[in-house]
């Protein structure tokens, strides 16, 4: 049963963490001469720079140990990464087994076949940790494959060792959003509370990696006991104590969530507030949003974009006002200055801002269009496509609202990243252009739309293969972007990945390539959803 | 007079004997239409068909004249959808909903609303997850009704509905068809068509095996018969007679139903023993069933 549960219904996360985490690790391994050179000598300095770079990091990425090596860097370059979206697809997957199957009729359905809920719920997390268990291996097996292709220490044991702490500690962030979901009434209530939990652990770990006074406070975060194995890295420590309490936390947990599943009642939390008193509403809403073509899209997703927007406005602030500090300590050293700047020309502070804030807001913006993507793909499935269609509207319409919604609002997180930047320039001792900070911001909106018309298109035509799809499109392309500098790819291959060719506008020249170039995949993309979404059928069976 | 809903040849072919094959079919408009047929007959592949939503492999649909496909927007201004499955709106309020797809038709007719809502009981004010199956089909009827459409198309529409709230559907379809409209209605349950229809089709398999008159159906010459021998029955009698088919013996006794004349089986029971032979009508039930049973399994579903 366990096995049949972890193929069937975490196969997707499967394949793109296992598989997906083998070849990346593979790739930045591949890499990794390339951007630390062959020699000791070049190895011993490109560590040095990783080190001073990655300690403006270490809020959200731990400080690396033993940079220098194959090890070492893709610890920090990969794995550090690796577990926090791993903990994410945790997080979701504690809640989609905690409430989503509810919902699904999966759990009325298990039940009904005399299966107990103490034994459901056991099978259903052992089945997620057996996947989790393959997909760390395959992460850290990456590293070991590519080792004798770059002559370094394929150090296997050690990075065994990473991959049993990371199975654990992410186990344990599943158990505790498993935990979570068992609690309110409702489970979008349930998914808010449950991964938010974990970006709060998440943050407090990176408060006590940061704040020396505030250092106690990591010990309730699992990110705290994973960082504590630095084993992937050759020379790196593999915390028993740690991975074992992680072990423990997890199962004890789990044991926690069990009397409360078996407690309240299916499709509701353990926690339900009174329903709404007061005379029956027997008239429709009156709402403008509602009315307005595209706006209803706009109006649904009102308090998750708020939050994308606020995020991106407080972090783009955070960000221009760290990067200051972290240029003063990298162009202190002529040498690690030097290297800086060979990686990106111009301006020193503004390329650093580039690399620090734009490269970030990128990845913002694309995890943005898969969100949205994936609101489309559900809505197709759930039949709200059959039922829109069946109001006098055209497909063609369809599309357009589509497009419309999402450009509004990668508008409006822009717009929120911007003033978030532009707010904290005059304070932040940068001596940054404003036309050049504009134009980059600005730029971030066709780059946001090249991946929402990519979107558009697959869920207009395959929506339950769309997120998977445009989800790795985004890795890939992120991965060709980053490593194109460094196995010196000619411009035509480097400039497949958007992320490349939206390069670094806060310095240079106003090019319009690349915004034509990106407005040109979201024509291309918007005008094959057209096509596509007349041609397909629509059902939601 | 334009036909409400005209379709030539229509087929939807899926593959492996799925879907629906060469459909022939004629609504008049201001009909009410049954359109019976077990689970995977091919009745929603019809309906969406005829909504526009797929696309056929060969044939034609047309509703009053419009092309299903080619003038899909244009259709659905005439028409009211009860989907067989109520799409999930989350966390939008039924208001929401309904202003919604009032404001796509181009307004909401307020009074109208409140109307059925009413005669309901249906609180919009519900987040859509907090409602009940039987509520999510009543919000279902409030939108398919609510712009008093030239033209009803409702995939199961009852299912789902308490025994009170669906005689207040049906009444509502009787309204409606007073009032002009056309209502093509599907079921697998014969019941939630006698109430309301004039005509029914039935379809199996994809294909459409019979249309009649609701009083048709009645009068077809499809009786039930039983032979009481006198000593064992003796069910081979029968066998290869025409006309003669669900033979069941039981000691001294046989059923089976037959269609056309008596004559062979008073041959066929010349010198047996038989102490009584009674035929009766059968009920609009087991005749609808007739169509069902040339495969056990449909019928039991």
């Amino acid at each position: 049963m366990i096995p049949w549960m972890a193929w069937r219904l975490h196969r997707r996360g499967l394949i793109g963490f296992g598989v997906g985490g083998f070849l990346i690790s593979f790739l930045y391994g591949a890499a990794f001469t390339q951007a630390a050179g062959s020699t000791a000598e070049s190895q011993a300095a490109f560590g040095r720079a990783v080190l001073l770079v990655a300690k403006q990091f270490a809020f959200i990425i731990p400080v690396p140990v033993h940079p220098e090596t194959l090890g070492g860097y893709e610890q920090y370059k990969w794995l550090s990464g690796a577990i926090i979206l791993m903990m994410i697809w945790a997080g979701l997957a504690g809640v989609g087994i905690g409430r989503g199957d509810e919902d699904r009729g999966l759990t009325d359905q298990w039940i009904a076949a005399g299966v107990s809920r103490t034994r459901l719920l056991l099978a259903r997390s052992a089945a997620f940790g057996l996947v989790l268990l393959v997909a760390c291996f395959a992460s850290v097996l990456g590293i070991v494959a590519v080792a004798p292709i770059v002559h370094q220490d394929p150090n296997f044991w050690g990075e065994m060792g990473k991959a049993l702490s990371m199975a654990t500690g992410i186990f344990a962030g599943f158990a505790i959003a498993l935990l979570i979901a068992q609690l309110p009434a409702e489970r979008q209530t349930a998914t808010a509370l449950g991964v938010g939990a974990l970006v709060l652990l998440l943050i407090v770990n990176g408060i006590a990696d940061t704040i020396d006074s505030a250092s106690w406070i990591g010990v309730v975060s699992p990110f705290h006991w994973m960082e504590r194995t630095t084993s992937a890295a050759p020379g790196g420590t593999f915390d028993l104590g740690a991975t074992l309490g992680l072990a423990v936390a997890g199962a004890a947990l789990l044991g926690a969530v069990i009397p409360i599943f078996q407690r309240r009642d299916i499709g509701s939390g353990l926690f339900t507030w009174g329903r709404r008193a007061g005379a029956a509403v027997r008239v429709a809403s009156r709402n403008l949003m509602l009315r307005m073509p595209f706006t209803e899209g706009i109006w649904e997703q009102r308090v998750g974009l708020s939050v994308w927007v606020v995020s991106t406005l407080l972090l783009g602030s955070l960000m221009v006002s760290v990067t200051k500090s972290m240029g003063d300590a990298l162009f202190s050293d002529p040498k690690l200055a030097a290297l800086f700047q060979g990686a990106a020309p111009g301006p020193r502070y503004a390329a650093l801002l580039g690399i620090v804030w734009f490269g970030i807001a990128l990845l913002l913006l694309a995890g943005y269009a898969v969100v949205q993507v994936s609101r489309w793909s559900a809505q197709d499935q759930e039949g709200r496509v059959e039922m829109l269609l069946s109001a006098p509207i055209s497909r063609t319409r369809v599309v357009i609202e589509r497009a419309l919604e999402f450009a509004v609002a990668s508008l409006l997180i822009v717009i929120g990243g911007y003033i978030g930047v532009a707010s904290k320039v005059p304070s932040s001792g940068l001596n940054l252009d404003a036309g050049h900070v504009f134009t980059a911001s600005a730029l971030l909106w066709p780059f946001a739309l090249a991946f929402g018309g990519l979107g558009v298109a697959v869920a207009s035509r395959w929506p339950r293969i769309a997120v998977p799809f445009l989800a790795a499109f985004a890795v890939i392309e992120y991965i060709l972007g980053d490593l194109a500098p460094l196995f010196k790819l000619p411009d035509w291959m480097a400039n497949l990945s958007i992320f490349h060719l939206y390069g670094n506008p806060v310095v240079g020249d106003l090019s319009w390539t690349p915004a034509i170039s990106m407005a040109l995949v979201f024509v291309a993309g918007f005008g094959a959803a057209l096509v596509l979404m007349k041609q397909r059928d629509v059902s939601s069976a | 007079m334009t036909a409400a809903i005209r379709t030539q040849g229509l087929t939807k072919d899926f593959g492996g004997g799925r879907g629906l094959f060469d459909l022939d079919l004629e609504v008049a408009e201001g009909e009410v239409f049954g359109y019976l047929g077990p689970n995977g007959a091919g009745k929603s592949t019809t309906i969406r068909l005829l909504m526009g939503l797929i696309h056929a492999s060969q044939g034609s649909a047309s509703v009053f004249g419009l092309d299903a496909i080619g003038q899909s927007v244009e259709v659905k201004r005439l028409v009211g959808f009860v989907p067989g499955e109520l799409p999930q709106f989350g966390g939008l309020r039924g208001r929401d909903i309904v202003g919604h797809f009032g404001a796509l038709r181009g307004g909401v007719d307020q009074k109208r609303v409140k109307e059925i809502t009413e005669r309901f009981d249906l609180d919009l004010g519900l987040k859509f997850r907090q409602y009940s199956s039987g509520n999510k089909r009543k919000l279902g009827i409030v939108l398919a009704f609510m712009h008093r459409p030239k033209l009803l198309i409702l995939d199961e529409p009852s299912s789902g509905l308490d025994p009170l709230n669906q005689q207040e559907f049906f009444k509502l379809v009787q309204e409606a068809q007073a009032a002009g409209a056309t209502v093509f209605l599907s079921s697998h349950v014969l019941s939630e068509v006698e109430h309301v229809c004039q005509r029914v089709g039935i379809i199996r398999r994809g294909e459409l095996v019979k249309v009649a008159r609701l009083e048709d159906l009645h009068e077809m010459h499809v009786r039930r018969v039983e032979v009481e021998f006198a000593g064992d029955a003796q069910p081979h009698l029968f066998d290869h007679l025409p006309g003669i088919e669900n033979v069941k013996s039981n000691h001294h006794r046989i059923t089976f139903t037959m269609r056309g004349s008596f004559e062979p089986i008073v041959d066929a029971l010349a010198g047996h023993h038989v102490v009584n032979v009674t035929s009766h009508e059968p009920s609009l039930e087991e005749v609808f069933l007739t169509y069902y049973e040339d495969d056990p399994k449909e019928a039991a579903s």
